[in-house]
């Protein structure tokens, strides 16, 4: 097998692992992975058939366009690491008799099975069956147009802007794609499009409809400054690749504030979550990630009510700090039970104390009180006081953090680990149902919450019934926590042995 | 005092560690040898706790560590063998968490924390993250950790791995120091020229069983003038130059 093929398949192999898992908790990921994507697919083709028996009008022409560019915008924006080869490739391939073109190709023809079986995959069925071929050229052209876009803004991270816009652009990319992705079930149905003319999904209805041949054009040149970019982009960087992909030692002159939280008594483990949340960049992509799933609910909701009346907008601002902190939450949870650097964890072993195990495990609540609770109340504070009041507003804050105090409760009930220091599945449920059930609970959360939230706000009776019940909700949670807090030794489950799996992988 | 009894440690049917027993006296250095795969770190992971023996004992100061792991736990310091720590966190940092996960109060971690980054020579790279130092920063990184709370007992794996010649004179003195001082250091290394110079005693394992434990003196007069004959002796350690010259003819075949 030529070193070009050998390295082909090790950098595809690379899109389904992650350096944060030990062996057990990648063949956990790679399934959790699998299974969702297959129930993302199976949605996108019932929605497709479901509209394909009334399809020609353009919205649903850029339903499918739009589908494909968000869904491959999100895909890159996870995998933004592997859009050009990077320090890690060069470290370990530059000492072998590799050449850098091989390298290079390698990781982009890697990089295009991998879109290219995620394009297909997605759009052979909703457009090139239950429509026509030149909707699948379309929706195809957008996906690219997506990936080329992605590859051109970070050739531009890379060679031109300082080293931090790097992770900004990532964030941005994934924050557009997972904003958009509710916004395009009321895509079909959209009556003004020229609006829209701007953006390129819109480009690529051109390509398959008539009436908007004049974007085509755009569409096309769009396509083709991206390609050119990208190009540029990865001939540069091919010339300079030792430069890039070796980094100086980076020296820093300031502390930073988050080592400041090392006061409180937890013997340090608060400041060890907030530095690692700040600092590892797949936490905190991760982080960024589900909390935008609650904004991007909340978003939708917003340009909904916008768009058609009968829409209440106070309500749907009473609902954004419970979806957002519900999505904090979630998020937080799920890094938490992530690695960073699991063999590090050694330190924790050595120093484990029974009688300090409670303040360390309370280390995990304060940081969800700190970093998923308080961030929806502030963040959602100014959309409350412009959608109801300043009044309405201040009455709804008590209740609302109530709310997510107890959901806090709920969700560290059951919970022995320092943050960071297992490997552990997502889910150990099978995706899907776990998918159902998160956005089941998620919309419940949003619209129940919020509306008694809207009943306390209304009337000092109202507080008082709502508030009083959460309050002793609450307690009544946290003196079942405390019951058993800190009872069992750490857990530390880096052993394939000891590792839960799904349903789904073998046992 | 250390003591260690009958330890014996079996991976599903394999025996790592077979009937190890050995002690370490306040003011001693004793050098932990042995080939590769010869139960050497096994036997560090049993007497810091990372992994539970399949039989034998521990003991510190006639108590087995069973009883009151943690109050153990407190008097050790621990360089493992590899630098696995926390890459996003900067030096300062990591001293200050582990201090503080040592229960040290946070005014005297931050002082100790910064006195160490200093004499360590980390001073420089104070505030930047761990993943952008050198093996050898991160491994001084470890011994200063290790040091941070004034142990008892000092169980070294590898330690010297990745120091340069000014850092591995450090470590030597600081041994050195240490053991003046009247504490117990478990000093597992392949360096033997080192464990020569610093170690009153040696154990030398082979193949899970400890074949050799004397002092190096009696040793000396007993066996070979030096540690590295002594060690191939005890390890049945073949003749160096057939074995290369078969590596070479081997991936010339």
């Amino acid at each position: 097998m030529s070193p070009r093929r050998l390295l082909i398949e090790h950098f595809f192999a690379g899109m389904f692992r992650s350096e944060m898992l030990s062996e057990a908790g990648i063949e956990n990921y790679r399934t959790w992975l699998i299974s969702a994507a297959a129930a993302l697919f199976a949605f996108h083709t019932q929605f497709a058939r479901l509209r394909a028996r009334n399809f020609g009008q353009p919205s649903d022409e850029l339903f499918v366009t739009a589908a494909s560019f968000v869904t491959v915008l999100l895909l890159v924006s996870f995998e933004w690491q592997s859009l050009f080869p990077g320090a890690r490739d060069w470290q370990v391939l530059s000492p072998l008799p590799v050449r850098k073109s091989d390298i290079f190709v390698a990781r982009l023809t890697a990089l295009g099975m991998f879109l290219g079986i995620a394009m297909i995959a997605a759009n052979l069925v909703p457009s090139g069956l239950y429509l026509s071929w030149r909707h699948w050229v379309a929706a195809i052209g957008a996906g690219l147009h997506a990936v080329l876009l992605a590859m051109a803004l970070q050739g531009l991270c890379l060679l031109v802007l300082p080293r931090v816009f790097g992770f900004v652009v990532q964030a941005l990319l994934l924050a557009v794609s997972i904003v958009s992705l509710p916004l395009l079930l009321h895509v079909p149905g959209l009556r003004a499009l020229d609006r829209l003319e701007w953006l390129p999904p819109m480009w690529w209805v051109g390509v398959c409809d008539a009436r908007y041949a004049r974007l085509a054009d755009r569409a096309w040149i769009g396509l083709g400054i991206c390609f050119v970019v990208a190009m540029v982009s990865c001939a540069v960087l091919y010339r300079r690749f030792g430069e890039f992909a070796s980094p100086p030692l980076a020296l820093s002159a300031w502390r930073s504030p988050l080592t400041a939280l090392n006061r409180l008594s937890d013997r340090g483990v608060l400041a060890f979550v907030a530095l690692t949340l700040a600092r590892a960049p797949q936490h905190r992509l991760l982080l960024i990630g589900i909390a935008l799933f609650g904004a991007a609910f909340t978003f939708e909701g917003f340009v909904v009510a916008l768009l058609k009346s009968g829409r209440n907008l106070s309500a749907i601002a009473r609902a954004f700090p419970l979806l957002l902190g519900m999505s904090l939450t979630a998020a937080l949870t799920m890094c938490f039970r992530l690695p960073a650097e699991w063999r590090a964890h050694w330190v924790f072993r050595v120093t484990e104390d029974p009688l300090e195990r409670p303040g360390q495990l309370s280390a995990t609540v304060a940081a969800l009180y700190f970093f998923g609770a308080m961030p929806a109340l502030v963040i959602a504070l100014p959309f409350q006081v412009a959608a109801s009041g300043p009044l309405t507003a201040a009455a709804g804050l008590p209740i609302t953090f109530g709310f997510l105090a107890c959901l806090i409760e709920l969700r560290v009930q059951r919970w022995y680990r320092i943050p960071f220091t297992s490997t552990y599945a997502p889910s150990q449920m099978p995706a899907a149902i776990a998918l159902v059930m998160f956005l089941a609970s998620f919309l419940a959360f949003g619209s129940f919450g919020g509306m008694l939230v809207g009943v306390a706000a209304s009337s000092v009776q109202g507080f008082a019934i709502v508030g009083g019940i959460t309050a002793v909700t609450w307690v009544l949670l946290r003196r079942k926590r405390l019951a058993h807090w800190g009872d069992e030794p750490l857990e530390f489950t880096d052993d394939a042995g000891e590792v839960l799996v799904t349903r789904f992988a073998p046992e | 005092m250390l003591e260690v009894e009958n330890l014996t440690k079996r991976y599903r049917g394999i025996t790592a560690l077979d009937n190890a027993s050995f002690q370490i006296r306040p003011g001693e250095i004793l050098g932990y040898l042995g080939p590769n795969g010869s139960g050497k770190s096994t036997t560090v992971k049993i007497v810091t706790g990372l992994i539970e023996p399949s039989d034998g004992i521990v003991k510190f100061h006639g108590r087995p560590v069973s009883e009151d792991p943690v109050g153990f736990k407190r008097r050790m310091g621990y360089v493992p063998e590899e630098p696995q720590l926390y890459g996003h966190l900067t030096g300062t940092e990591y001293l200050l968490f582990v201090a503080r996960l040592r229960g040290i109060e946070y005014a005297m971690a931050l002082r100790r924390a910064e006195n160490l980054m200093r004499l360590f020579q980390l001073h420089d790279a104070r505030h930047s993250a761990m993943v952008s130092y050198s093996k050898g920063m991160r491994q001084r990184v470890l011994l200063a950790a290790a040091i941070l709370h004034d142990p008892e007992l000092l169980i070294l794996d590898e330690p010297f791995s990745g120091l340069d010649v000014n850092a591995a004179q450090l470590l030597r003195g600081l041994m050195q120091v240490f053991a003046r001082e009247g504490k117990m250091i478990l000093f597992s290394s392949h360096v033997l020229e080192v464990v020569e110079k610093v170690c009153s005693r040696v154990v030398i394992l082979y193949k899970g069983k400890i074949v050799l434990a004397d002092s190096i003196e009696n040793l000396r007069s007993s066996m070979a003038p030096d540690l590295e004959k002594i060690f191939a002796q005890a390890t049945h350690q073949e003749d160096a130059v057939p074995v290369a010259e078969s590596i070479l003819a081997a991936v010339r075949r």
